[in-house]
């Protein structure tokens, strides 16, 4: 496997008639330096340039995700002005520089495929956007916010705080669920539970009201309340109120409060007391195999 | 020549230590970072302050020394005198536009929305005087907070004068004339079950409004979570935004106060403002003018609200002298500190306040589903931040005129208004 990328140099000279020893003199103590230089000032560029923005995203969060969308770009060019500079420090000449490309890029090509797959998935996510930084996504089983966009990788935040890494290639090849696309808010759907037997009308009021009480929700949206029966091991009632959420980093406290508060007030008017009388109530499992299904 | 190079020698000998000392610094974060080295106590900040707002927001304006006919000019009350109002000709042609529709016997309702503080209330003495004139007026508002259907039938009964609550729509379909109420933001409790009131209001108008000219009053807030959560702007034939104005008709309605104290005015240029940018901005705009400058600020600080204008003209008064009113320059000062120390209860508190005009702490638990004690403790560091004070003349707290413009930045930011 190791007498591939020597191979491929070695085509790739032959066909630009350059004698090999030409890169090899390049290769001095004061180039390597600059172009070590070179990469930490990129370093410490791309560092600055992702600080300032973040500053920027904080100073004024109603501008958060234009920030946020410009940073993965920042870091892209920069690393490939970085680049560009340290090989023309390497390759003085046109054709130098294109035998060096050419067999980086067939060495990559047979020995690092899945690399590749990633940079141009990266390349793909930049210019496609399927989402940006800062968005509340479904990737695969993975489900949370995305707080960074690699060449090789994107990573996102769960809500439990787990960081999950996914390889840019894996987003290729797969669904990307998007909640918000860019803005702040994203609708939330929260299931409430009562007896089959409740007045629906009843029921469908304190929904709503649950919603437009509750401090998170977005007000410019509408909140839609919706009813269905099902009778999985004893007749029940889905109460499913849609609202949109002002931030989408506050979606589980929107379902939570949502949920506090409709419950309060079915327990205020009694309407869960039949369950607790006849032990109707569906169990954890019905409920989860119900929401999976 | 000599004394030249020892010179250049110490000047890089100096530069070489301050290097060191640089390195060295970072070196010694860098340890700490790793944890190689435990971090150094010395240097650390002893005291550590919670920003506090700035003066001009803090300052009781009604206790600062002003001249006598300046403090009757300029005091916290609702116009009554059609002169003082200003920049309201659209709004009052709306009301005329709207009682000509009631007298050719169609169905009317009226809200007005504005700011606490724009002119509502001055809008409709106004109105009163002109285009309302000649009709029977029953006028009130909602000072107790309201959340069923039966507290509102027995204010409104009291208000009416009927004895038998039931009898509202009997009443009102009997008589033509108008009823107006003011601070519709009292009218229900942000939590489930505490809307019965205001949909009570809304079916009760749409029963009468035939007859009578109902004209609702309420704040921005409000009226925008009502009509998101009730639907409230469907059941109005006319919804007046007295909000803001621009920046002439503010500056019409202080020089016009100001022009009665006899007073001459001077105003002072804002200190040259540092920066690339700015003092190229300031040569492109050319030969500053200070008064032109002052109203500009002035316009912007108070989102063209009267009452937080009239709040930053006294604020700036300099002093008087020999017959002149001093003029300090207006410098928006910098906001940031206070607004990024409130967390987010502080700002849902706010919100909940603005939207329900005042709170208690009672009704502030019941809203946020907490204990009272807890809500209490929420209320009191507020008050400790001199953000909100007690409603004057009602129940609960209410956001200070003053520090209204902290508030409303800091709940735009956050996407919250």
């Amino acid at each position: 496997m190791n007498a591939v990328p020597i191979v491929s140099v070695g085509l790739a000279l032959q066909d630009l008639s350059m004698n090999p020893i030409e890169i090899l003199t390049k290769i001095s103590a004061r180039n390597v330096l600059y172009g070590v230089l070179v990469l930490v000032v990129t370093y410490l560029l791309v560092r600055v340039s992702q600080s300032l923005l973040e500053t920027l995203s904080r100073r004024a969060p109603r501008a958060r995700f234009f920030f946020k969308l410009l940073s993965p770009v920042f870091r892209f060019f920069l690393w490939i002005a970085g680049t560009v500079i340290v090989l023309t420090i390497f390759a003085p000449s046109r054709e130098t520089l294109l035998a060096v490309l050419a067999s980086v890029g067939i060495a990559l090509g047979l020995g690092a495929q899945d690399l590749v797959k990633n940079l141009i998935g990266g390349l793909v996510i930049l210019i496609d956007r399927p989402y940006q930084l800062g968005d509340r996504v479904k990737i695969g089983d993975a489900y949370g916010e995305i707080d960074h966009i690699g060449l090789r990788s994107t990573k996102l935040t769960t809500p439990d705080d787990t960081r999950v890494t996914i390889p840019n290639s894996d987003i290729l090849s797969g669904k990307a669920w998007n909640a918000n696309s860019g803005v702040p808010d994203c609708q939330v759907v929260t299931d409430l539970f009562v007896p089959h037997d409740t007045d629906p009308t009843e029921v469908i009021g304190i929904g709503a009201e649950a919603a437009y009480s509750s401090p998170y929700v977005l007000l410019s949206k509408p909140v839609v309340v919706l009813l269905q029966d099902h009778f999985q091991d004893g007749p029940y009632m889905t109460v499913r109120v849609k609202a949109y959420v002002y931030d989408h980093r506050f979606e589980p406290r929107l379902q939570s409060d949502i949920t506090q508060r409709a419950k309060a007030e079915f327990l205020r008017r009694g309407m869960l007391l039949r369950w607790s009388r006849h032990d109707q109530a569906p169990s954890s499992e019905d409920l989860r195999a119900e929401e999976e299904a | 020549m000599l004394l030249g190079s020892r010179a250049a020698l110490a000047t890089a000998g100096a530069s070489l230590t301050k290097a060191q000392r640089a390195a060295g610094r970072i070196a010694l974060r860098f340890l700490v970072y790793i944890g190689w080295r435990s971090a150094p106590t010395i240097g650390k900040v002893e005291v550590v302050t919670r920003p506090f707002l700035p003066r001009e927001y803090a300052t009781d304006l009604r206790a600062k020394e002003l001249p006598a006919i300046y403090r009757r000019l300029f005091r916290f009350e609702a116009v009554q005198d059609f002169r003082f109002l200003v920049g309201r000709e659209v709004e009052m042609e709306a009301i005329a536009q709207a009682r000509a529709f009631w007298e050719a016997g169609r169905p009317v309702a009226l809200v007005i929305v504005g700011e606490r503080g724009s002119g509502k209330t001055s809008l409709i003495n106004c109105a009163l005087k002109r285009s309302l004139e000649d009709l029977e007026v029953l006028r009130g508002e909602f000072k107790e907070r309201l959340v069923s259907d039966s507290q509102l039938r027995e204010f409104l009964a009291e208000m009416f004068g009927v004895e038998d609550p039931n009898d509202l729509e009997k009443f009102l379909n009997g008589q033509r004339r108008i009823v107006i109420i003011e601070e519709l933001e009292r009218a229900f409790l942000r939590q489930v079950g505490h809307f019965e009131s205001i949909r009570a209001l809304q079916r009760l108008i749409a029963a009468t409004c035939n007859s009578t000219l109902w004209i609702l009053i309420t704040n921005q807030v409000a009226y925008k979570f009502l009509d998101a959560s009730v639907s409230m702007g469907q059941g109005f034939s006319h919804r007046i935004n007295a909000a803001s104005v621009r920046r002439d008709d503010l500056r019409e309605a202080v020089l016009l106060r100001h022009n009665l104290s006899g007073l001459r005015l001077q105003f002072a240029l804002p200190p040259e403002r540092r920066g690339f940018f700015n003092r190229w901005k300031g040569k492109l705009r050319g030969e500053a003018d200070p008064d032109k400058i002052f109203f500009e600020a002035l316009a912007k600080e108070s989102a063209g609200v009267f009452r937080s204008a009239f709040n930053i003209w006294l604020s700036q008064i300099e002093g008087v002298e020999a017959g002149v009113l001093y003029m300090k320059p207006l410098v928006p000062p910098d906001l940031s500190p206070v607004i990024d120390d409130l967390k987010l209860a502080d700002l849902f508190t706010l919100v909940a306040i603005l939207q329900h005009g005042s709170l208690t702490p009672e009704e502030h638990a019941t809203v946020f589903q907490k204990s009272r004690a807890a809500s209490r403790a929420q209320i009191d560091e507020l008050l400790a931040r001199e953000i909100i004070e007690q409603d004057p003349g009602r129940s609960g707290y209410r956001v200070r005129p003053e520090a209204l413009r902290v508030v409303r930045e800091a709940l735009y930011r956050r996407n919250l208004l």
